[in-house]
């Protein structure tokens, strides 16, 4: 049998005879890599389709058109390094800061219900855990609930 | 094997999806498997951890608890929700004490640990809404059915599973349990969907382990203040400009959480009370209030009394009967 039709009957995952098998199994312990080209070279070509290459060519254009302001930029960096530095570091802080937020998306909720439906939501609240089985810790999500204690 | 406040979950959903359904009194027909859950609570000695969900107006909120039990003493953490996080409950059959990080306090309170098997037991019959009359509360309104099938493991544990469904079909309650040691390991409650609304699974579980006694006693950190919850009612009450109304030692009801709540407009003193069967909430409300609107947020799901005096306006809700609230409002004193 020749390479093309063997490697035409592993891709197929069709059974091997004996002889077969131990030709497989000498291929793969020699790693000659004979066989792997063979199976490479033998698949299919996926051809690209135009648009796809259309789209590529756009994307690659814009991404050398920025490596170019890059550049310009680069020049020119020198001379503006302190007010540029001092720039960055404002958008930054600005920018990238972590929310400090504590609000949940329950107390945001809250927030939005009237005292009416939140008393209704504090008694639903205490019967729920029994209702399931649980102990339930204290939830500080009402949003409007007094700090007393905080004020102490 | 579920600690008996753990137990106080088992209520038979016996209405529709939102309605946090509360059990009755004892009923002939329950199932075995929950005959000998209840029996066997004050037998567990155990250590485990347990994903918990837990229904709000809003959605839902998850998080982990770590539970410590030798029969009556108890102590759970909690884990996950940063809202949750520190937080430790420590009860025997004496008392409870809450420890809550955000408020640096421990809160007292009396223990709740017979509302788990009141509960259990109480299971297989509730009315379909809060109107029933006392001598209706032994008679279910409707057929709860049970089936039971092999639950596969839970936390490393064979388990049979028992359904709960109402008359019309559909499943109220899911319970995973390992027969051994009547033991929940996993329970799950639906809506009249049959939309799961809620529920606990135990990811891992050791019984009879060696416990420290330590582990059932609370260290009073440093800043931290021990707190009484009428101590609480009164210190919330005078910062609302209230008095402490309570329900005073009615028919065997206990203070087990109070709150306040205001906007620029209102301001609203709650008090939850616990029979061991059933839960109320006694408000107290100054300000701006729209009757109303509370009980249309309330859905008809539950039943409610109002009232006024000194100045204020009063509501009871839970779902005894309008008689029963009205009966429980003429206790409410200062």
């Amino acid at each position: 049998m020749n390479d093309r039709t063997f490697m035409k009957k592993l891709l197929e995952e069709r059974p091997l005879t004996a002889e077969e098998s131990l030709r497989l199994d000498d291929a793969l312990e020699n790693q000659s890599g004979r066989l792997s080209q063979a199976i490479l070279r033998d698949l299919p070509e996926d051809q690209p389709s135009l648009a796809w290459r259309s789209d590529l060519n756009t994307k690659l254009a814009r991404a050398s058109q920025a490596q170019k302001k890059r550049q310009v930029i680069l020049r020119w960096l020198p001379a503006m390094a302190a007010p540029v530095a001092a720039g960055c570091a404002f958008l930054l802080l600005t920018t990238t800061a972590p929310q400090q937020s504590t609000v949940s998306p329950q107390s945001v909720a809250r927030n939005t219900e009237s005292i009416e439906e939140q008393m209704v939501d504090l008694h639903r609240d205490a019967v729920a855990p029994v209702a399931i089985g649980v102990q339930a810790p204290y939830d500080p999500s009402y949003s409007v609930e007094l700090a007393s204690y905080r004020s102490r | 094997m579920m600690h008996r406040l753990a137990l106080s979950g088992f209520l038979i959903a016996v209405v529709t999806a939102s309605t946090w359904a509360q059990p009755g009194p004892p009923h002939k027909e329950q199932h075995a498997l929950l005959k000998k859950v209840a029996a066997a609570q004050s037998t567990y000695k155990f250590s485990g951890e347990r994903l918990v969900v837990m229904p709000r107006r809003d959605g839902s909120v998850r998080f982990t608890e770590k539970i410590w039990r030798n029969g009556s003493q108890l102590r759970s953490e909690f884990l996950g929700d940063e809202k949750f996080k520190g937080q430790i409950i420590v009860e025997n059959k004496d008392r409870r004490l809450h420890l809550i990080p955000s408020l640096k306090i421990v809160r007292e309170s009396a223990p709740r640990q017979d509302e788990a098997l009141n509960f259990i037991l109480g299971m297989g019959g509730q009315p379909r809404n809060g109107s029933r009359r006392s001598d209706e509360r032994d008679k279910p309104k409707f057929e709860i059915k049970f089936s039971e099938s092999d639950g596969g493991k839970i936390a490393g544990y064979n388990t049979r599973l028992l359904q709960m469904s109402g008359s019309n079909g559909r499943v109220l309650q899911k319970f995973w349990i390992e027969t051994n040691r009547s033991f929940i390991l996993k329970h799950s409650a639906f809506d009249g969907n049959g939309r799961e609304w809620g529920g606990f699974e135990y990811r891992k579980i050791q019984f009879n382990p060696s416990l420290s006694s330590s582990l059932f006693t609370l260290k009073m950190p440093q800043g931290y203040r021990l707190i009484t919850l009428l101590d609480d009612l009164k210190e919330q009450a005078g910062k609302l400009g209230l008095k402490a109304y309570r329900l005073q030692s009615a028919q065997g009801y206990r203070l087990i959480g109070v709150r306040g709540i205001a906007d620029p407009k209102t301001k609203v003193l709650t008090q939850t009370y616990t029979n061991g069967k059933t839960r109320l909430t006694l408000y107290q409300v100054k300000g701006e209030f729209d009757t109303d609107r509370f009980k249309s947020a309330a859905g008809g799901r539950f039943n409610v009394h109002v009232w006024s005096a000194d100045g204020v306006r009063f509501l009871i809700m839970g779902e005894l009967s309008e008689s029963e609230l009205k009966s429980l409002a003429g206790k409410v004193k200062a």
